[in-house]
């Protein structure tokens, strides 16, 4: 078991940076990997230079980062409610840095100042996790705060609905749509430097409480009394959650079942300790979205497809399969 | 000085008050049994002593020391609680679940001393062969021996034991409360809450009879659960055994049985 899981972070750790290079290497202008290693560093020639730092890597830090923050939120939320299908989106916080964005959209600020939109997501990221910080402050549940999460998310999404449905200019409505449904394109490194921090920030702190997780496996009672501090707890994981998923959105749009699929594809291998499951489901979600991103940007299309589309269409299907085989999938 | 202490225990549940002015004390090595019937406040006892149920009034020391005074893993390390019907919600294998009672050591324990403690407690619950299994997948008397074996590694002074005989078969409620009497003799003191009266009486080395949350006598088996005690908390009538040295209660009837 020790070695299977050690051989698993050593392969994690290996798979994500040929990904890594392979992301750097890869694109419409062909570069080898010294000019392109040479162009990253700063020395190589201009175009190399500029194609590495203001294209492929800001799309490479914001899939590391995006990812790590949906697998390590997924593990610790499901940990935390001890329920399989719980999702970062849960939270709620997705929902209201969507909204943020599509706030910004209507009123049209976004058209002014690129950085707008994310800057309108991270105010809605930030606002949904006060809102739940608030009430776990207040001493709620684990249950109450995720339905207060579940309440927040149909508010911000309903709220988004009716800002889109009062917009008049129907292919204004139709860019929304289309920029909610995830996806790293042209994205700069000013926008990775507006959430890679937050999101790192959010994982960060869900390692911080994993161990304590575990001895949620006996129960709150028995957790309590091995000397967890619920309301601590509860805090750190909702807090890292939604500072690991939201400011993602804010930047990305949503990207779906990479929270849900990576802690799932993992347990059959490493066990259900969150311990372990929150900083492996890390690494495997920067995989999972990275391998999602280098789809999307070769399949030969007309338009590059959308991430958030190619996780859910390929993570569905693979939850599918994953609980058709392991029968005693746990929880 | 006795292991724990506890004075003019009160504790409300919403508008109900389930414990009133509840003092006990006990010691190192002792099992201490608490029987009552149903909602007297037995369970509650065992929460507000672990911390888990807010007193209203009243002091739990614990070896002379305020327990609201030490921090949480101190508290931890000091008691060890098993509460009625204790859940496992995602598969554990044994040893990961006995290897959880060394939470309260965390950072001051090393790795080494961790495994001993683990290790030591797998072998007194005759579970060395059952270490990688999943503990799930074991059957009811064995899951119980694998929550006891957490309590042990956990070396823990003083344990608070709900009901662990509730849903085990007869051999293996003995099988339990001889390991819990084992873990008296090492230097445990044990709070134990039983419904079966007979084996209360024979596992304990006093019993605290509850009744509407408050204490109605506590003292050794055979003054606890004299007849007119019997009739007035339980509504039954004892069977007892008259031996050389100390009677024993063999079961119950009911009252109007001659």
């Amino acid at each position: 078991m020790r070695l299977t899981r050690r051989h698993l972070v050593g392969g994690l750790l290996i798979v994500l940076l040929l990904l890594a290079l392979t992301s750097l290497g890869l694109g419409p202008v062909p570069i080898s990997p010294a000019r392109a290693l040479a162009g990253l560093w700063g020395t190589g020639d201009r175009e190399a230079v500029l194609i590495l730092r203001e294209v492929r890597l800001p799309r490479l830090l914001l899939a590391l980062a995006i990812g790590a923050g949906l697998g390590a939120a997924g593990a610790a939320l499901q940990a935390l409610l001890r329920n399989p299908l719980a999702d970062p989106g849960l939270t709620g916080v997705s929902a209201t840095a969507a909204l943020g964005a599509v706030l910004v959209f209507y009123l049209g600020a976004g058209s002014g100042y690129a950085l707008a939109l994310p800057l309108g997501g991270l105010a809605g990221a930030l606002l949904g996790t006060l809102c739940l910080l608030g009430l776990a402050h207040r001493g709620a549940s684990s249950f109450s705060l995720i339905l207060a999460g579940v309440a927040l998310g149909s508010l911000a999404s309903a709220a988004s609905s009716l800002v889109l449905s009062l917009v008049d200019n129907p292919y204004a409505a139709f860019e929304i749509v289309f920029w909610l449904m995830g996806s790293l394109a042209d994205r700069s490194l000013t926008h990775a430097a507006l959430a890679v921090p937050f999101t790192l920030a959010g994982v960060a702190l869900l390692w911080r409480a994993a161990p304590a997780l575990d001895t949620l496996a006996l129960g709150e009672d028995i957790a309590a009394s091995l000397g967890t501090d619920l309301p601590r707890l509860r805090t750190l994981v909702v807090a890292g959650a939604a500072l690991a998923v939201g400011p993602g959105v804010a930047v990305a749009g949503l990207i779906g079942f990479v929270g849900l699929l990576v802690p799932h594809a993992l347990r059959p291998v490493v066990g259900h300790r969150p311990s372990v499951l929150v900083p492996l489901s890390a690494l495997g979600g920067a995989a999972v979205t990275l391998l999602a991103d280098l789809v999307c940007r070769l399949l030969p299309a007309g338009g590059e497809p959308k991430l958030g589309v190619i996780t859910a269409l390929v993570g569905a299907p693979f939850l599918l399969v994953l609980l058709w085989r392991v029968r005693d999938s746990g929880l | 000085m006795s292991l724990l202490t506890l004075t003019a225990l009160s504790a409300r549940l919403g508008q109900r008050a389930v414990l009133e002015a509840l003092s006990l004390s006990l010691q190192a090595g002792e099992v201490l049994g608490v029987v009552g019937p149903n909602g007297a406040g037995k369970s509650s006892l065992l929460r507000a002593i672990a911390g888990l149920l807010p007193l209203q009034h009243g002091e739990v020391r614990f070896a002379g020391q305020a327990l609201s005074t030490l921090d949480r893993q101190a508290r931890a390390r000091a008691l060890g609680y098993l509460p009625q019907n204790p859940q496992i919600l995602w598969p554990l294998t044994v040893r990961e679940l006995v290897a959880l009672g060394r939470r309260p050591h965390a950072g001051l324990a090393t790795a080494a001393a961790d495994a001993a403690a683990i290790d030591a407690a797998l072998e007194a619950f005759e579970l060395t062969g059952f270490a990688a299994r999943p503990a799930r997948a074991l059957s009811g008397g064995e899951q119980m021996r694998v929550h006891l074996a957490r309590l042990h590694a956990g070396q823990h002074a003083l344990l608070l034991v709900d009901e662990p005989t509730a849903a085990l078969d007869p051999r293996a409620q003995l099988q339990v409360l001889t390991a819990l009497r084992g873990l008296a003799a090492a230097g445990c003191g044990v709070l134990l809450v039983l419904h079966d009266l007979a084996l209360a009486a024979r596992y304990c080395d006093r019993l605290l009879v509850l009744a509407d949350g408050h204490a109605v006598v506590c003292d050794s088996p055979a003054v606890a659960l004299s007849d007119a005690r019997l009739a007035a908390v339980f509504g039954v009538r004892g069977i007892w055994q008259q031996t050389a040295q100390n009677p024993r209660l063999l079961g119950i009837t009911t009252l109007e049985s001659a």
